[in-house]
């Protein structure tokens, strides 16, 4: 009896518990997922300012997002890459200029794994501004050689090292050159002409990024929860 | 009255749970390397003690002795992973800080210690007023170590501008938090020796055992044995 | 899967992220047992078996239970609960089968359910998506660096006893001190083979 009694009241917390745990993962899951989503939307936006809409184009190796204008010029060519740092992959944002040779709009740190306030920096923007409008050939660090024009964080010669290379190979990169250069070719307006990259937004009194966010928001939430039901 | 004022007093002064007792080590040193993150990690601990401190009360009366322990962790696991979510949906940056240690927040001894020493013997009310002033007790504790290691390792104060630079990074590296935390435990025992004229001499092993929830398992080893 | 290699995962976790003295986990059982050698030693010892069986049962019971059924937010109740059963078990099994082993390392068995450093590395191994043999080699090289912090320390803490200090530094003060100076050399190992 005793025994009996002890399984019934143990089955009986942890039914309770169960239970309560999974009304809030029903409840807080789509709001992490939407945090995921806005974040990376919130990071595009600061790399290349005046972005209205892009369309998503898989090169061989690389996935890259073309972005357009309201005017739907070709400003800019948004990429995800990753490096590996000291303390594991180094996930990152970059926004590069649509024309030969290739140069650096703006950069941001998706994720890492570096020490606090050693290599951890290199998600800070007084690091990775360094980057911004150098030819290749300049994304060295300062030390390495006499052409580098990169300062390293102080105490993470590893980590800045890893982000400055995976950057010069990126830039120097065939495939991503070649493609660049071909799209430089292309008259703009003919061009997006031909493309009609999706246009998100339908309406026009909101400014269009909160749009944009908006519309994202509304198809990942139904796709969250549609399974579900 | 007098037994809620004295139980406020004890949480955070008396019977400080980093401070004095010497446990909640963990949390204490790795989540304290901004002010933030120690508001933070001390808000849910707080939390999720005085949460398990209030239900483990009302529910011990119909809780079998032999398996109190396992029913403990189940309680206080469901309000660490309530905290988990909740930090995750609506503060996703503090969640990127704080990592694998809100999770931790159910190995947390403090909160064991609490709910088998306290809630299982008293009543809400008072388990409430427990919770709490423990809760903050180590609040405050994380709190301070929080702003020296921030102000002295990065030059800020909760995020505010760099009030001088070429600040000394070693503070918010792991060695800094050892270092900190051995001045500040120093300091707290200086004033207590000061205001407390008895001088308790803490022999080295049992005082971590003080707080802990299994010492009566180990005294009953060391019985049969 | 994550592709690190396995060398890689070892030497880092023993020296260059060492669970004690970079990660700060295992705290309280570092200081509450590192006053003796003798004590070091077989807690060390009971934290090394412990941790890969922990680690080893976690993985399986998140790849082939809570990541089919969708329950992984039951993951900190599941992994908890499993632990300490599983350290009851090998109590049991020790008590019976193991009188000799039982009696060296007993009395550490029920303190390292409250040991944060082997729900930890549970997490951790969830978290970094490490593959089987990734976990074992984790965990193992944990639990040496474990071994290795806390037994260098004890050896220093046996010289601290004698040490003449003021009233206020005595026990926890010098050392959490202590701990900074050992923390410190070992963040020197930053760069280990390249890791």
């Amino acid at each position: 009896m005793k025994t009996l009694n002890m399984i019934i009241v143990l089955f009986i917390v942890c039914c309770f518990s169960a239970v309560s745990l999974s009304f809030l993962y029903v409840k807080t899951q789509p709001r992490i997922q939407l945090n995921k989503v806005q974040k990376e939307v919130k990071l595009k936006k600061q790399i290349i300012p005046h972005m209205e809409n892009f369309v998503v184009k898989s090169l061989e190796k690389l996935n890259i997002e073309e972005c357009f204008d309201e005017k739907n010029t070709l400003i800019g060519i948004l990429v995800k890459n990753s490096c590996k740092g000291y303390g594991g992959p180094i996930e990152y944002l970059v926004g590069i200029k649509p024309e030969v040779p290739l140069k650096i709009i703006g950069i941001k740190v998706l994720s890492h794994k570096e020490t606090p306030g050693l290599g951890a920096n290199v998600a800070k923007d007084k690091f990775l501004s360094q980057f911004i409008d150098k030819v290749p050939q300049e994304l060295v660090l300062k030390k390495d050689n006499v052409q580098g024009k990169i300062d390293a964080i102080t105490g993470a010669t590893i980590t800045s090292k890893a982000i400055t290379n995976s950057l010069q190979e990126l830039l120097l990169d065939e495939e991503l050159n070649k493609y660049i250069l071909s799209l430089s070719k292309v008259q703009q307006e003919h061009y997006s002409l031909q493309i009609k990259p999706q246009r998100m937004q339908s309406n026009t009194k909101k400014s269009s990024f909160s749009a944009v966010l908006e519309q994202l928001t509304t198809t990942y939430l139904q796709q969250e929860i549609q399974p579900q039901q | 009255m007098r037994k809620i004022f004295e139980i406020i007093l004890r949480g955070i002064l008396k019977e400080n749970p980093v401070l004095i007792m010497m446990i909640g080590l963990c949390p204490f040193l790795a989540c304290s390397t901004t002010a933030n993150d120690a508001v933070g990690m001390g808000l849910a601990a707080t939390f999720v003690l005085t949460c398990s401190n209030i239900l483990i009360s009302l529910i011990r009366r119909i809780i079998p002795h032999n398996i109190r322990i396992p029913i403990f962790i189940v309680v206080i696991a469901t309000f660490t992973t309530i905290v988990d979510y909740t930090i995750k949906a609506y503060f996703p940056t503090l969640s990127e800080s704080l990592g694998v240690f809100i999770p931790l927040i159910v190995v947390n001894c403090i909160i064991l210690a609490r709910a088998e020493a306290f809630a299982s013997k008293n009543n809400i009310f008072y388990s409430f007023v427990d919770g709490i002033s423990m809760g903050g007790g180590f609040f405050l504790a994380i709190v301070i170590l929080g702003i020296i290691r921030e102000l002295l390792g990065s030059g800020t104060i909760f995020g505010s501008k760099e009030l001088f630079s070429y600040p000394a990074v070693i503070m918010v590296l792991p060695p800094g938090g050892f270092l900190a935390a051995g001045v500040v435990i120093t300091i707290t025992k200086y004033i207590e020796n000061k205001l407390i004229k008895k001088t308790k001499i803490i022999s080295n092993l049992p005082s971590s055992c003080e707080g802990c929830s299994l010492k009566s398992t180990c005294m009953e080893f060391l019985k049969n044995k | 899967m994550n592709n690190i290699s396995l060398l890689g995962i070892f030497i880092s976790s023993i020296f260059v992220n060492n669970i004690i003295l970079m990660k700060f986990l295992g705290l309280c059982s570092f200081f509450g047992v590192s006053n003796k050698l003798s004590s070091a030693l077989g807690m060390s010892a009971a934290v090394f078996f412990v941790m890969n069986l922990a680690a080893v049962v976690s993985w399986f019971l998140y790849y082939f239970v809570l990541l089919p059924l969708n329950l992984e937010f039951l993951k900190i109740i599941v992994f908890i609960l499993i632990i300490s059963s599983l350290v009851q078990l090998v109590e049991l099994f020790m008590k019976k089968f193991l009188p000799g082993l039982f009696k060296a390392l007993g009395i550490y068995l029920p303190l390292i359910t409250t040991n944060c450093a082997i729900l930890a590395v549970a997490f951790l191994v969830v978290d970094y998506q490490y593959s089987l043999l990734q976990t074992i080699v984790f965990s193992s090289g944990t639990a040496i660096g474990y071994t290795l912090a806390i037994i260098l320390f004890s050896s220093i803490r046996e010289r601290i006893e004698l040490a003449p200090l003021p009233n206020a530094a005595k026990g926890y003060g010098i050392v959490f001190v202590t701990s900074a100076l050992m923390s410190l050399s070992f963040m020197g190992l930053i760069g280990l083979f390249g890791f």
